[in-house]
């Protein structure tokens, strides 16, 4: 998939009533971390054509707003164009914008539509239950639902969990679990992309979510992360993770 | 040299040192040692590690598990060290799948919160010692398992229910 920019919907996480009336063709936009192409000026027409946006406030996590295309020019700027990334400014904005990367090359009704489940059920699952049943387990049902979510919505899963997870940061054991699972589930047309995601996280400043993706890699049992782990044991610096992942790689036999 | 082995999990015990200044202990490793009557479940495993296997695959395969660890960590204590500090061990049948493993079982007795902090911070240096601590992932645990089935260690009772949580068909 071309993953460019992103932006996304759903309605029915919107809590004012004062938007309800509104609540069936806004996208709810994101930053991006552009491809590196000459696609800079596009994602940004892009941006501004959408007619409204949804932007989360900073502080309160259950109220949205919307702001014109117009005030959205103060809110992403474009930084090395080269690169073609965008940012969004926080000093203009004092909003926080939920971050998520799509496609701007097919972002149809349908597909919006897709991505807007994929949040609304996602967000459902996260949410309904504790996390760990009586006896210590994580809840069998938790992996087994996020499993088939993962499934349905293999295109923008790994996205929307990476995006709840740096949105999240301090639910240690929820991040923990999400990345364990990503290196869990069985879907190989989204290796790369959740094999990126580990790696990443097992540079994070958290050790647990070092730890988490340090699971997670374990999980896939992929020969090709295993030098990965090499160079994150050089790094780490707790000894309970350093402990874990001389383990691990003594494991890894795929 | 034998051990006494505790059944942990790693991401509980990602703490702050509670050895330096702030000398609080926090409460997440404690749910590693839930005791019931004041007893904390412990295996005895011998000098030559003849049996760790079999307790690590009786763990893995409690009959009160609902779904398979991603990862299996252990700590090894010291029984002497423990004895030393006054902690009470006695033997104790376990109640696992595997029999050999229950042979094994043993209690830590008489604990009291204040006495179990004393064993959460002897927990958290064995975690930072490389030969005091251990685990087995995800594929390993599955490889002992389906080895353990085609040994028959398993009673007849307990395949269908073992196939099932490891996706063994």
């Amino acid at each position: 998939m071309n993953k460019q920019i992103l932006t996304l919907q759903p309605v029915e996480l919107l809590q004012s009533s004062s938007i309800e009336e509104k609540s069936t063709d806004y996208l709810w936009i994101k930053a991006t971390e552009s491809k590196k192409d000459e696609s800079l000026k596009e994602n940004i027409g892009f941006l501004l054509s959408i007619p409204e946006v949804m932007v989360k406030p900073k502080l309160d996590l259950n109220q949205y707003s919307f702001i014109g295309s117009t005030s959205l020019e103060s809110f992403i700027q474009p930084i090395n164009t080269s690169a073609a990334t965008l940012i969004l400014n926080p000093l203009e904005s004092g909003f926080r914008m939920m971050e998520l990367l799509y496609t701007t090359g097919n972002s149809s009704t349908a597909l919006r539509k897709q991505i807007g489940d994929a949040l609304t059920e996602f967000n459902d699952l996260v949410s309904y239950s504790s996390l760990e049943s009586e006896n210590d387990e994580v809840n069998p049902e938790f992996k087994e639902k996020i499993a088939k979510w993962f499934i349905r919505y293999n295109e923008c899963a790994t996205e929307i969990i990476n995006t709840f997870i740096s949105d999240h940061l301090n639910d240690d054991a929820l991040n923990v679990e999400l990345l364990s699972f990503i290196g869990d589930v069985n879907n190989a047309s989204s290796f790369r992309e959740r094999a990126s995601l580990l790696c990443n996280y097992l540079q994070s400043k958290n050790p647990k979510l070092r730890y988490g993706a340090i699971i997670g890699i374990s999980n896939t049992n992929s020969l090709q992360l295993k030098s990965n782990l090499e160079d994150a044991l050089k790094k780490e610096t707790l000894p309970i993770l350093k402990n874990t992942i001389k383990a691990i790689l003594e494991q890894i036999t795929e | 040299m034998s051990y006494l082995l505790r059944k942990y999990t790693i991401n509980r015990w990602i703490i702050k040192d509670p050895f330096s200044e702030d000398t609080r202990f926090p409460a997440d490793p404690l749910w590693d040692l839930r005791t019931t009557d004041n007893k904390l479940s412990v295996y005895f495993i011998d000098d030559k590690e003849s049996n760790l296997d079999k307790v690590i695959l009786a763990l893995a395969s409690a009959p009160d598990k609902k779904s398979r660890d991603d990862i299996l960590a252990y700590v090894l204590l010291d029984p002497k060290e423990l004895k030393k500090m006054k902690f009470v061990i006695e033997e104790s049948k376990g109640k696992t799948r595997i029999q050999k493993a229950n042979e094994s079982h043993r209690n830590i007795v008489g604990l009291t919160a204040e006495r179990l902090i004393e064993l959460a911070k002897i927990i958290y240096q064995k975690t930072k010692d490389e030969s005091s601590m251990g685990l087995r992932n995800k594929q390993t645990i599955r490889t002992m398992v389906i080895d353990a089935l085609n040994k028959g260690l398993f009673s007849s009772k307990d395949i269908a229910p073992i196939k099932e949580m490891f996706k063994i068909t």
